[in-house]
This record gives C-alpha cells, structure tokens and sequence, in this order.
C-alpha cells in the first residue's frame, strides 16, 4: 500500500501507536495462551480416547487462528524475546502430532501451518532458520523410528510422504518469502530514498490518501511553513479550520477549492493558488501551493500530493509594489492637473493670442498630458487590479448595443487613419455583467487595433453566442504578432519588436483586457500573423458574473 | 491666507478654494478672478474650515485629500455648522472612486469633478451653475 507511507509519523503518534499494541498483546496473550496451554493438554489426552477426528481438526482451526493473532501482535510488539518462543512451541506441537499416529490429518494441517507462519512471525532469515530445524526434526525423527527408538505409529512409507509434503510446503512458503523479500527491500530503499528526499526539500510536501482525503505524509518543511507539528489522519475536509487557512480577503478557504482536495476528489492538477495561513505564534504566511493526483495502474486515483511553498515575502513585495504605485499615481495626478489646465488656458488663448506654431507646440503638450493622465489611471488601475480590489457592479447589459457604442466612440480615429471599421455584431442578447469594465475592455482592443493597423487596412468587429458563453472579436489587416511576443503580449508594458516605441500607448491597455475579462469568468486568445492581422478574442460566460465588493473601481 | 477682491459695480461673490497644492490653488484663483469672483483660499482642512466661518463665502470649492482635516470631514463639519450649512460646495479632486463620489454626496457635496478629467474652464462654468442656483438645498451629481 504506498498510500501508508507514514515517512515522518510524529514521534507522538509514534508511542501511542506502540502503547496500543502492548494493549492488544496482553489482550491476546492473556487468553490465548492459557487457552492453548489447556487445548494441547485435551488433545493429547483425547487422541489417546479417539474422539472423533473432525472436532479435532476445528479445534486446531481456533488454536491456529488465536496463535495467528498472537503472532500478528507478537510480530509489531518490541518484545522480540517471545516470538521464537512462540515458535519453538509451535514445532513442537507439530512434531508431537507426528509421534501421535492417532490423529494425521491434524499432522498434516500443522505442516502446511508452520513454515509459513515461521516465516511471518520471525522474518525471512530467522525464518529459514526454524523451517531447517523442523526439517531437521523430522529427519531425525524418521532415522529414530526406524533404529526403533521411538515406537512407530505410522508405516515408513506414510512418514516418507509426510516428509515430501513437508519439504514441498517448506519450499513454496520459501519461495514465496523470498520474493516478498526482495520486494520489501525494494521498498525500504525507496522509502528510505524518499525519506531522505523530502527531508531535505526546502518545499512543503503533504500528501492524502484516498477516498476521505486523510493526511498521511508531511515533510519538515511542511510543518515548518504551518509552523506546527502536522498530525497524520486530519481529514481534506478539515484542513482549513485545523491550520487556519484562509484566501487573500481573509475568508475561510473553502476545503472543496482546496488544491489537494481538487486533486484527490476531481483528479484535476492544480498550479499555484496562495493560500493565506495563521500559525499558531500568531504569525501569518502566505503559502503557494500546487496538487496533483495520484492514481494506480487501474487509473484510480488513490492519492494526492501537494507542494507548498513560502510566498510570504513575494506578497510583500508585490504589495508594497501596488502601494507604492498607487501613492505615485494619486501624488502624480495633482501636478498633472496643473499642467494641463495651464497648457489648456493658453491654448483656448486665455493668457493672449498665439501664434500658429505657438499654438502647435501647445497641441503637442496637450496630447502628451493627456497620454500621461490616462498611463496614470492606466498604473493605478493596475496596482488595484493587483490588490484584488477590483469592483464588479454587473448588470443585464444588450451586448450588441455595448459594441455600437464601443464603435461609434473609437470610428472618429479609425476614420481619420483611413481604416474601415466594420461592426458585425449581431443579435448577442444580453448578458449579465458590468457594462463599464466590458466596455474599456471592448475599446482597449479596438483601439490597439486601430493604433495597430496601417492606412487603408481594415477592422471587424464580431461575435457570436454559444450554449455557455458569448464570443466576441476584433480582427484587424494590421502589422500582426510576432510568434516569439505571442506570451509576452499580456504582460504589463510589452510592446512587441515590430511596432515603433513612438505609438502612443501606456503598455498597459491588453493587461487590463485580460484582467478584466478573467474577473468576469471569461477567457482572451488570439490568432495572428505577422503583416497579416491579428484576431482578438474574448469569451464571456451567459450565466453572468456574480457582483463583487471591491474597494475600487477601474478608472475610465 | 490671501484675500482678493475686485471693484465691481455690484458685490463680487466669493470664492473660497481649499486645495493644499500651492500651484494649483493659484491657478485657480487666478481663473476665477478672471472672472470677476473673489477668492480667499485656504491650504489644508481646517483653515478651510475657519476661513468658510470667517469670511461666508459664496461658494467653496474643496479637495479631499488634504493635510490636517481631510475633505470628507471638513464637508461634516460645514455641514453641521449654522452659520455654513447652506453655502454650496463643489468637490474638486483626483479621487474617482464611485464610493467617494456617494460618500460626498451623502455629507451634502453639490458637486463633484475629477481634475484630471475636466478642464478649468469647465470648473468655472459649474461655478457659475452652481452660483446661479443659490443656496446648498440640493445636491447635484456630475
């Protein structure tokens, strides 16, 4: 069973685990060896007044199934002293049962009983060693018989068989012990090998077992991270409330999203989610965690492991980022405003009339102002995007009236760069979701297009509705993607090689795209080919999107 | 504090501007002067809050983030004062958060414009709007 792999069982769970089995062997040996003591007794005593065969044999079915009990317990117990007693007193019932020619069915049963139980209760060599001796016994029996030392109950023909019987069970039960052997050694090794691997790994590594999702491993470094000792047996289900973990916005982590959950109960991997933990010292870390499941050869999944790491400081940093970008955009917008309403009064003549190339440099710092405002609320709309405070307030918006307005705000550009712009949308119906984010998101693809699409090229704007979701695009005759910039192209600031650094833009427009669109349960892809055009896409789910507090709202 | 009127045939009204960047309260005052308004200008919370009680201005115009007091409390405040409550008050700021905007309205703002968005000219005609409108009884939403 590698799902037991009880590699760093507490040393806790450890004594408990060894105090009940010193119970359990008391138990036993309490009973069953007055038990056998008397039956070895009543057996000799009724072989000798012939009492029916068949009673005996179900009395020695008790004594063994009792003495495997025994065995089982005397085999974890650290009382090592009594298992080749045990043993010994178990060869010699045998061998007493052989001299007694009364009953030799109950002769033959203990042949097929000992050398596998000589096996399973003291291991493989000392094993070997028990199964000589009775083989040796017997021998030694059979030569004393025949000198006529011993009287003989049997014909020597009978023993001669026994004697086959006996060596052919010993054989088997060798064999058999053999191979499980070498299968355990392989087994130590690797456990041993894995033992010392997850030791060292600087990673969180827990793992569950199937089907309720019971912990049976944590590494050290695990319990490091949770900063207590991870007691094995906790069940998935309660994995949240034991060690406190909770999301980002500090809400309970619902066990069922819990990525070893996902794992062992869906058989879906999982890549980094950040679950938020409360140690026991008080202290609060973030943990990145990612799960896979684990199945048998049939396919089922019998476990599942995951991996934490420390993403602690990462959050921090990413924090500080946000609010350090955040404090710099509101402290960037108040100077901002001054230029531009000085730039704006001089060039509506307020301060006195201009001359025409005057009013051309005015013009020039009018745009860059203004592009400057929008990388402002561009950066702080992703630092709160990034802080998760993004509010989404959706309501039943007509999609097809959304991207008339969408169109009808970005042609003015379109047409003054000599594009055609095309809307082809039609009938989408309509859609549960927060009209001013789908909107910015609409008019930041429209507006690459545009700002992407050389004099005389064409746009189309499209979409289609689905069972589950709503489809729409925006598909340019542009200068296209470079394969090499195709992952890079959602990335905050990317520009990829082959437009000019010198379009406007704040490198920030289709970050914003995918973010609104994720926060909205939908999906963004594109397909495109360099001097060919590019075809953006976006999917949002018909069943709407749930309303979500944020502290903020996107700037738009 | 600085005060400014201009000889007009009939009484000039009265502006007073909270606004703690220096340079943009003096463009500002300088546009509204244009105009023909006295200004009186304060550069944080509660010099505002003294100089609406001293000088009972027409109109104020009032950022949020300020130092000392902030807008928000500053807008409680004249609100809840006899003597300013009924002065209106045009929230200008680079706040544009739609929890802000409610939060002003609900403490009795007249008006609210982002500065980035909006051009001074555009100010002072809401200036004038809101001046021809007369006391603070409504609120109006931009």
């Amino acid at each position: 069973m590698p799902a037991n792999i009880d590699l760093f069982k507490s040393e806790n769970m450890r004594r408990t685990e060894e105090r009940q089995r010193t119970r359990m062997f008391y138990l036993f040996s309490g009973i069953a060896i007055p038990y056998l003591l008397a039956y070895g007794v009543f057996d000799y005593l009724d072989a000798r007044g012939g009492v029916h065969i068949v009673i005996g044999a179900i009395e020695h079915l008790l004594a063994f199934l009792l003495l495997l009990s025994v065995a089982r317990y005397y085999k974890h117990s650290q009382l090592s002293v009594l298992k080749p007693l045990i043993t010994v007193l178990m060869m010699i019932m045998l061998l007493v049962s052989m001299f007694d020619g009364g009953i030799s069915g109950t002769a033959i049963y203990w042949l097929f009983v000992f050398p596998p139980a000589a096996f399973y209760l003291n291991g493989y060599k000392p094993g070997i060693f028990y199964n000589t001796l009775f083989f040796v016994c017997s021998v030694a029996y059979l030569l004393l018989q025949r000198a006529g030392i011993i009287p003989a109950f049997y014909s020597m023909e009978q023993l001669v068989q026994m004697l086959f019987v006996l060596l052919q069970v010993f054989l088997i039960s060798f064999a058999a012990q053999f191979n499980l052997e070498k299968f355990r050694v392989t087994i130590i090794s690797q456990r041993e090998h894995l033992r010392v691997l997850l030791g060292g790994l600087p990673v969180g590594i827990t793992m569950v077992v199937a089907p309720d999702g019971r912990l049976s491993t944590a590494n050290p470094s695990a319990e490091r991270l949770f900063g207590r000792t991870i007691e094995p047996n906790v069940k998935a289900a309660d994995f949240p409330k034991t060690y406190q973990l909770a999301r980002e916005d500090g809400t309970p982590y619902p066990a069922e999203d819990l990525p070893l959950t996902v794992a062992l109960m869906r058989g879906e991997s999982t890549v980094k989610n950040d679950v938020f933990v409360k140690r026991p010292d008080g202290s609060h870390a973030v943990l990145r965690v990612s799960a896979a499941p684990v199945r048998d050869e049939t396919g089922r999944i019998v476990s599942a492991v995951a991996v934490w790491e420390d993403a602690t400081k990462e959050h921090e940093i990413s924090r500080m980022k946000s609010d350090f970008i955040s404090l710099a955009s509101h402290q960037l917008r108040t100077p901002l405003t001054s230029i531009k309403w000085s730039i704006e009064m001089a060039a509506d003549e307020e301060n006195g009339p201009l001359s025409q190339a005057q009013k051309e440099a005015l013009d020039f710092a009018r745009r860059s102002t203004i592009r400057l405002v929008r990388l402002v609320s561009d950066l702080l709309n992703v630092s709160r995007i990034e802080r998760g405070q993004i509010a989404l307030q959706p309501e039943l918006t007509d999609l097809d009236a959304l991207c008339r307005e969408a169109v009808a705000e970005i042609n003015p550009t379109a047409v003054e760069k000599g594009l055609a712009l095309e809307n082809e949308v039609r009938a989408l119906g309509q859609v549960r979701l927060d009209p001013k984010l789908i909107f910015q998101a609409l008019l930041n693809l429209l507006a690459n297009a545009v700002k992407y699409t050389p004099k005389g090229g064409h746009i189309e704007v499209g979409g289609r509705r689905g069972a589950n979701e709503v489809e729409m695009f925006v598909r340019d005759s542009g200068v296209g993607i470079p394969a090499e910039a195709k992952d890079k192209i959602f990335q905050k600031f990317f520009r990829a090689d082959n437009v000019s650094v010198d379009n406007e833009g704040t490198g920030l427009g289709l970050y914003l795209v995918k973010a609104i669109i994720e926060s909205s349960g939908g999906r963004v892809w594109f397909e495109s080919e360099v001097g060919k055009g590019t075809t953006f896409w976006f999917s949002l789910p018909i069943s709407g999107v749930a309303a979500k507090e944020g502290s903020r709202e996107l700037i738009i | 504090m600085d005060l400014v009127s201009k000889e007009t045939g009939t009484e000039p009204k009265k502006i007073l501007i909270i606004e703690d960047d220096a340079p943009l309260s003096a463009m500002v005052q300088n546009r509204f002067k244009r105009e023909l308004y006295e200004t009186v200008s304060a550069l944080n919370g509660s010099e505002g809050l003294d100089a609406a009680r001293k000088y009972r201005p027409d109109i104020i115009v009032l950022d949020l983030l300020l130092p000392v007091m902030n807008g928000f409390d500053v807008l409680s405040a004249l609100r809840k004062d006899e003597l300013t409550r009924d002065i209106p008050v045009l929230v200008l700021s680079n706040l544009s958060r739609a929890e802000d905007i409610q939060r002003t309205q609900m403490l009795g703002a007249n008006g609210y414009l982002v500065k980035t968005d909006v051009s001074l000219k555009y100010v002072t005609e809401k200036i004038k709007d809101l001046l021809s409108k007369g006391s603070a009884g409504q609120s109006v939403r931009t």
